[in-house]
């Protein structure tokens, strides 16, 4: 479904908005918003959101000042369909729902135990399903990238790039959809210097990031960081990858992966053995943790225990400690993941706008950003 | 190892007594550690609390110390070298709820000019408690220095009292000083 909106009254009239599906899109005067009304002086920075889920539409009232009215109801969150009228500040737009182009991705309190929504490709408007049935359960939508509002673009090309990372987290703490778009510009060639970029895609990525994954996790010019990307990713098609990773004679190459494959199975694949006294080398040798008595992992272990688990794997495309965390991180389990595991939990639960913050994901957040 | 085994005092900043010496050590080595742990594979969120909880032990110890303790950690302050040894002092600071504390440290963070130094104090703004400062930090937003707005909307956002879209924050997110826009866009995504 897309839904497309026109303007019928205010400063903007005739204005026509197209939001594509898999998107949510935020309406305001300022650039804070997706979509902006700069002339209306009653509308509120940010306003009021719509975001679709099959074919139901809502709104919701973003703590504006003068209220969001649908078809002259006030409301905080109310469904809209073809013909409502949606009015902020002195601007009155008009729905028009369009089915079969495309679903929402976002979920809108969907039960979590219920099963994905069921897409028919004929129906959509997308590229070709992945060949690999294992690996995608829903095909890539073709939606264009919508760009970042211009503040942001600025600071994305900003000169200094602690600058573009800090913009970056802002944007994906904040759930602006196009992050994803311009992490998936910045992974071909994956390059160290886009490594936030390339984390972050990992993170928020989708089932069909998977060749672009793997990809990142293949480039050996990455170092031993490679298998980060994989580990964040938690798809347990990277496993063979990291166990291969795991048989490299370079301990920081074995180390890296096997803390990746641990990271998605919860398996700990130590063997007696410790590194001693290993000096990184290469050119990422700086950023890598020191080696010195961590235990060395054991490829053996590792591929007998994949043997055993796969098949219950094989059921999720995203793991995490052993738990499928591909709808959402159970919030029992967040005291109990290791604490880089679960700042990345959250900043997908942001991104999905599934994840309400607490003090200490402040406190994680910040220190990202200082880092 | 504690951190009184491992660290030395500086000459210029003489000890308020063997134990207040050792407390701050203490705040300082344990701060170090909670930053290296808060996004770290190796510790979970409880593993956190008990560096938290034996780090408030050893504030206390220096805050009951009342207002002498107060000249010695300003002292100190400006003679950190380092993220954790500010942020240590400056969350002592906080805690002690004095004026001449609050007043010190916010003149050492519109004075910092290498950023650990600044990320250590803006990570004390963070820990401790804002009462004291928070009248100064708005009037920093408002009407300060880029980098005093700059670092009292990077404070404020955390504690939940910037508005994102705050006009300034937007000016700041454009200044021509790398150090101030890097702090703005801080302070943007802890707006949310």
């Amino acid at each position: 479904m897309r839904v497309i909106l026109e303007a019928i009254a205010g400063p903007h009239i005739t204005k026509r908005i197209v939001i594509p599906g898999y998107q949510k899109g935020t309406f305001g005067r300022t650039e804070w918003a997706d979509y902006q009304f700069p002339d209306d002086p009653l509308m509120s920075s940010q306003h009021f959101s719509i975001e679709c889920v099959g074919t139901t539409c809502v709104v919701r009232d973003l703590g504006s000042t003068n209220g969001t009215y649908v078809n002259e109801e006030r409301v905080a969150e109310g469904k809209v369909v073809t013909g409502s009228i949606i009015r902020a500040g002195q601007t009155s737009v008009k729905v028009t729902l369009e089915e079969g182009v495309a679903p929402s991705r976002a979920p809108v309190a969907r039960d979590p135990a219920a099963p994905p929504p069921q897409i028919l490709a004929t129906e959509l408007d997308v590229r070709p399903v992945r060949a690999d049935p294992r690996v995608a359960q829903r095909p890539a939508p073709r939606v264009e990238a919508k760009s970042a509002p211009s503040a942001h673009q600025k600071a994305l090309a900003d000169t200094d790039p602690v600058v573009r990372r800090n913009a970056l987290l802002a944007a994906t703490w904040a759930g602006r959809r196009w992050v994803l778009d311009h992490c998936r510009s910045l992974c071909s060639p994956p390059l160290l210097e886009n490594w936030e970029a390339l984390l972050l895609l990992a993170i928020l990525g989708e089932p069909a990031d998977f060749e672009r994954i793997l990809s990142i996790g293949r480039a050996a010019e990455l170092g031993p960081k490679r298998f980060q990307i994989l580990g964040a990713y938690g798809h347990p098609e990277v496993v063979n990858d990291l166990i291969v990773g795991i048989e490299n004679a370079e301990p920081a190459i074995a180390v890296a992966a096997a803390r990746a494959f641990t990271k998605i199975t919860g398996v700990d694949i130590s063997s007696a053995a410790e590194t001693a006294s290993i000096s990184n080398q290469g050119p990422q040798a700086e950023s890598e943790p020191a080696l010195d008595g961590a235990a060395l992992p054991s490829a053996e272990i590792a591929a007998r225990e994949w043997r055993k688990l796969k098949g219950k794997f094989s059921s999720g495309q995203r793991w995490l400690g052993g738990l499928e965390v591909s709808r959402g991180f159970p919030a029992d389990s967040a005291d109990k993941v290791d604490l880089e595991s679960r700042f990345e939990a959250c900043l997908r639960g942001r991104f999905q706008g599934t994840w309400q913050a607490s003090r200490f994901d402040l406190e994680q957040l910040a220190d990202t950003l200082a880092s | 190892m504690t951190a009184a085994a491992s660290s030395s005092q500086p000459a210029d900043s003489a000890p308020l007594d063997p134990i207040a010496a050792t407390a701050l050590e203490e705040v300082q080595f344990l701060g170090r550690q909670h930053r290296d742990a808060l996004r770290s594979p190796d510790f979970t969120k409880p593993d956190l609390a008990r560096f938290d909880e034996r780090m408030a032990a050893y504030i206390d110890v220096l805050v009951v110390r009342g207002s002498p303790v107060i000249e010695w950690l300003l002292t100190k302050l400006h003679t950190a070298e380092t993220a954790a040894d500010a942020c240590g002092i400056g969350v002592v600071l906080l805690e002690s709820r004095d004026p001449r504390a609050a007043d010190g440290l916010l003149a050492t963070v519109a004075a910092a000019e290498q950023e650990p130094l600044v990320h250590g104090l803006q990570a004390a703004l963070r820990r401790g408690p804002l009462e004291r400062v928070l009248p100064r930090l708005r009037e920093w937003l408002a009407s300060g220095t880029p980098r005093e707005a700059a670092s009292a909307a990077e404070a404020l956002a955390f504690h939940r009292q910037l508005d994102k879209n705050s006009p300034r924050l937007a000016q700041l997110m454009d200044d021509v000083d790398p150090i101030v826009r890097r702090a703005a866009w801080r302070a943007a995504a802890l707006a949310g």
